[in-house]
């Protein structure tokens, strides 16, 4: 059974590029560009792993975090970042239960299947 | 200083240099966004194995990002300009929101939004710097693309209050129940002191440029929160010449 993840990205398009690179390697995929309604999506979807971006619409990407790891159920989903000059380094964010932390100035398009296969195995 | 109509205002804002550093920051967060972006699509394009739709859905999305980022660009030489070159004019808010919703909608077309002016009778000229109070407006309105939903369309508001001209852009984000509301943004809020001018697409440029340039034309900026999005506005002062006509 293919992993699901959750693309949480406030560019559209760029939250489609990664679903559609997800899909290619087979994973289940789905995608919001709203911190709120993700919060609802993880309830509902119950993904595997969570790829975003840290400046998200309706709160921030840290904001996002901080409530994750408010709830027992959530607070061990693994987290892939993928941001640019983000400011932060993955031990800042480790905390927060980001595993992972690509630059989106600089990945190439499989690396982002390749961080999620990292963070589930 | 309706006597100003029509004339160009003279001499450096010194006052403005003093936040040089944090506009250039901005500005480089700004456009990384449009970037980044464009250098994934491109990626993307490199594909062998696209269809030849995918592809010309993809070129159209690169155009439009590169639009995008000349955009900001654009304000940015403005900001840098502006001292020297603010005309201040009667100004028609209705025409002129008008255009700035032509100038976007093939963008918000493209994202399967949408965007129009909310239609207004006996709204006075106000004065601004025609050229810079649209680029002020565009910038808006990018930012509420990317934070609206589609199933409303964002609105270009426009009304007169006493001696003054509100233009707003209205965006529509999802609607938050106020308990999670006040649960979730009063902790966010504290936790990580993000603004809510500090939304995706609205860095800085559109903001810190925006308020500069709208206080250069003796105007001011502001923003409404409402359950469900916002309405960033500019404030203008009526034209004198409403009463002659």
């Amino acid at each position: 059974m293919s992993k699901k993840v959750l693309v949480i990205e406030s560019e559209p398009w760029l939250g489609e590029h990664f679903e559609n690179l997800l899909r290619r390697h087979e994973f289940d995929v789905v995608t919001t560009s709203n911190a709120y309604s993700a919060i609802d999506m993880i309830d509902e979807e119950k993904p595997d792993v969570i790829v975003m971006g840290l400046m998200l619409s309706g709160a921030s990407g840290l904001g996002l975090l901080h409530e994750l790891q408010s709830y027992v159920d959530t607070a061990k989903l693994p987290v892939v970042v993928c941001g640019s000059a983000v400011g932060l380094s993955l031990e800042e964010l480790q905390p927060y239960g980001v595993r992972r932390l690509l630059d989106t100035s600089t990945m190439r398009p499989d690396d982002l299947a390749a961080a999620v296969r990292s963070v589930l195995s | 200083m309706e006597a100003q109509e029509g004339k160009r205002m003279g001499g450096a804002d010194r006052g403005q240099r003093a936040d040089e550093p944090a506009l250039v920051a901005a500005a480089a967060g700004e456009l990384n966004a449009p970037l980044v972006l464009l250098r994934q699509l491109s990626l993307a394009l490199a594909d062998q194995g696209l269809s030849a739709s995918e592809r010309q859905k993809l070129t159209e999305r690169m155009t439009l990002t590169a639009e995008r980022a000349l955009r900001i660009t654009r304000q940015l030489s403005f900001h840098s300009d502006a001292p020297q070159l603010i005309a201040l004019e009667p100004v028609n808010a209705v025409t002129l929101c008008q255009e700035v919703v032509h100038e976007l909608a093939p963008l918000f077309r493209a994202h399967g939004h949408a965007i129009a002016v909310q239609p207004r009778s006996k709204i006075p000229l106000l004065i601004a710097d025609r050229e810079l109070l649209r680029r002020i407006l565009v910038s808006f309105g990018d930012n509420a693309l990317h934070y609206g939903s589609d199933k409303h369309p964002v609105r270009l508001t426009i009304a007169q209050h006493d001696d003054h001209v509100r233009v707003g852009v209205r965006d529509y984000g999802p609607a938050v129940p106020n308990d999670i509301w006040q649960r979730l943004d009063g902790r966010i809020q504290r936790r990580s002191a993000v603004p809510l001018a500090r939304r995706p697409q609205t860095s800085g440029v559109g903001l810190i440029a925006a308020r500069k340039l709208t206080e250069m034309m003796g105007g001011t900026i502001g923003v409404t929160r409402h359950r469900d999005g916002a309405t960033f506005y500019v404030d203008m002062r009526v034209s004198g010449q409403m009463s002659l006509l």
